[in-house]
């Protein structure tokens, strides 16, 4: 996992060292970015930082970071945004999709481990990855060089299974079950940026 | 203008999903539990007969009397095995009692737990057994912990495994404390032993130091989690009930008739009652260890006591513990002497035979309880409990009953087998 999100941080460098040197084509793109994620009573953040290519109004490219929202995951994804207008403010609308890696907390492993039966305790959650989704529209206040800030509104939608072992009785004696739970878990999202 | 008015269309439609809950997180929820399949008691009488033997899949407690074993399929019912020939014992018949665990039998009657009752089963015909009696409602500890309630009006005959999908909403925090589960249950086995009979023409059987009924004399006694019931059998074929004694604390495990006292193992320790006035046991000493699993037996001046660790009753210790039993108000340790995994154990004269989890079964010269002295193992087979019968050994193991010759115990061998077929 940590070979993975460095990789993924590396390529993220090259690409934003890459913008810098070639941005006055209007050609790389590299973003970072926060957003609020407002969910179902629960509310937390998510970092993310994307890097494309920017076309005639389109930006096509990929991101990655880390999301902890309930279950910390790392959305890996295709980012895709049509700008509208000319000039320094623009308007956009963008859609992300890809697959959410679970990464979850040693805590959020062991969510069931807080006091075993006569020591018996259930082995950790173990997780599986899922998809990442978002879409919404946001307003840009570029520079003259292209850079500038950029918030935007979003619907995104995680999912990650957890599967973990439980005994349950079956009448004659406790037999070892495998219990799957499938979560999905839906956000409003505000999100703030610096492009370059 | 045509921009603006779009995205004034996107923040409405992000307004209203928030306000109209599509930000709602759900769980679907894969998993197995299992669910009883009830029966009226007049059904489950009618089904308690015999019929031919079926394969022993999933055993319980032992008992054997005369050249037949009595062995329980937990929950189902009792096989008849007949060991007349320990080189080729035959499973020559089944007796169907939904939801049994623990069993004696004393002369032709077969008395055994029939979920919350109290069955007793003329075998003197092992093809063709008869019910005579049930007494209801004597067993009611065994209920379903964690929020079941079986209905009480009928009985469990089977469990069903289902699988469902649901789907609901999730937790703000997901938090999953409880270990036990609304369809994870559990529910206190009560499951012999024997003494000589006082009626000189009813032999009782001899069961298992693992078992919780034991008969002495005329008393068929019971142990559950927490008391002492006690039944006179003067009337085998219809014994009845006497009186329940609560125990001053639980986790009770086994109990074992010894001329007229009765040593009753628990997680936490071993005690001694007088049994002396049958219908009125009372306590005369105890011996405390740390929370472990503990079944006993004794001989006129010891008791041996197996304590095992495992995940139902926790503990560190795996060993035998030899205690003095002189003074039956005060038992005392003699010797602690380290083993794997015992359980099971059963005394002949000198000779101690323990069964020792996956290593097999032991056999102890036991003549100085001071220094055991281990003369045989029977290694390859996974045991459980054991009763020895002068030279002859039967064994229930995790792949099987065992019949084990020890006659010449330095040379003790298997000599025949009945399987378990999972």
């Amino acid at each position: 996992m940590k070979g993975f999100i460095l990789s993924v941080t590396g390529l993220l460098f090259v690409l934003t060292a890459g913008a810098q040197q070639i941005k006055q084509k209007g050609a790389l793109s590299v973003s970072a970015q926060t957003a609020l994620l407002n969910g179902d009573n629960h509310v937390n953040g998510q970092i993310l930082l994307s890097a494309g290519y920017e076309f005639k109004g389109w930006y096509i490219g990929a991101g990655s970071g880390f999301d902890y929202y309930k279950y910390r995951t790392v959305p890996v994804f295709a980012d895709v945004k049509k700008y509208f207008g000319k000039g320094n403010r623009q308007l956009f609308i963008y859609a992300n999709a890809g697959s959410d890696i679970a990464w979850p907390t040693e805590n959020q492993k062991n969510l069931r481990n807080s006091g075993g039966w006569w020591g018996w305790s259930p082995s950790p959650g173990v997780f599986k990855n899922g998809i990442y989704t978002d879409l919404g529209f946001g307003y840009t206040l570029f520079n003259s060089k292209h850079r500038g800030f950029f918030t935007a509104l979003g619907y995104s939608t995680k999912t990650i299974t957890e599967i973990y072992d439980e005994q349950v009785w079956n009448g004659t004696t406790s037999v070892m079950t495998k219990r799957t739970l499938d979560y999905t878990m839906n956000r409003i999202l505000f999100r703030i940026g610096y492009k370059f | 203008m045509r921009y603006k008015s779009f995205f004034q269309t996107c923040f409405f439609f992000l307004a209203i999903a928030w306000i109209s809950g599509c930000t709602k997180d759900t769980v679907t929820e894969s998993y197995t539990f299992f669910q009883p399949v009830y029966k009226t008691k007049a059904e489950v009488k009618a089904e308690a007969k015999s019929g031919p033997a079926i394969s022993v899949t999933n055993p319980g407690k032992l008992f054997v009397r005369g050249n037949y074993a009595f062995l329980s399929e937990l929950d189902k019912g009792v096989h008849i095995i007949d060991f007349s020939n320990p080189a080729a014992p035959r499973n020559i018949a089944f007796v169907n009692i939904p939801g049994c665990v623990d069993l004696a039998v004393r002369g032709n009657y077969l008395y055994a737990d029939c979920y919350t009752d109290l069955v007793t089963i003329d075998i003197s015909d092992p093809q063709n057994v008869v019910v005579k009696q049930f007494i209801e409602g004597v067993f009611p500890h065994r209920m379903y912990s964690n929020g079941f309630s079986p209905d009480t009006s009928k009985i469990i005959t089977s469990w069903v495994r289902i699988d469902t999908v649901i789907k609901h909403r999730m937790d703000n925090v997901p938090v999953f404390n409880s270990n036990f589960r609304r369809d994870m249950l559990v529910f206190s086995n009560f499951s012999s032993s024997s003494g000589p009979s006082a009626n000189p023409g009813v032999t009782n059987g001899v069961g298992g130091s693992m078992a919780r009924f034991a008969l002495m004399g005329e008393r068929l006694y019971t142990v559950s989690w927490s008391d002492l019931k006690v039944f006179n059998t003067s009337n085998a074929a219809a014994p009845a009930y006497v009186k329940t004694v609560a125990f001053t604390q639980g986790n009770i495990e086994t109990v074992f008739p010894y001329h007229d006292k009765l040593f009753i193992g628990s997680q936490t320790g071993m005690f001694i009652y007088n049994a002396s006035n049958p219908d009125n046991p009372t306590k005369l000493g105890q011996f405390t260890h740390a929370r472990v699993c503990d079944p006993v037996i004794a001989d006129d001046h010891n008791a041996f006591v197996t304590l095992r660790s495992n995940s139902v009753c926790a503990g560190f210790l795996n060993q035998l513990d030899v205690l003095d039993i002189n003074n039956l108000t005060s038992p005392s340790l003699i010797k602690s002497y380290q083993l794997k995994e015992p359980s099971g154990l059963s005394k002949d004269g000198n000779l101690l035979l323990i069964c020792d989890g996956k290593e097999g079964l032991k056999i102890f010269n036991a003549a100085n309880v001071n220094s055991l002295v281990q003369i045989k193992q029977i290694s390859g087979i996974e045991t459980y409990d054991v009763i020895a019968l002068g030279g002859l050994a039967i064994t229930v193991a995790k792949d099987g009953l065992y019949f084990i010759n020890y006659t010449n115990p330095a040379n003790a061998a298997v000599v025949g087998k009945i399987s378990i077929i999972k």
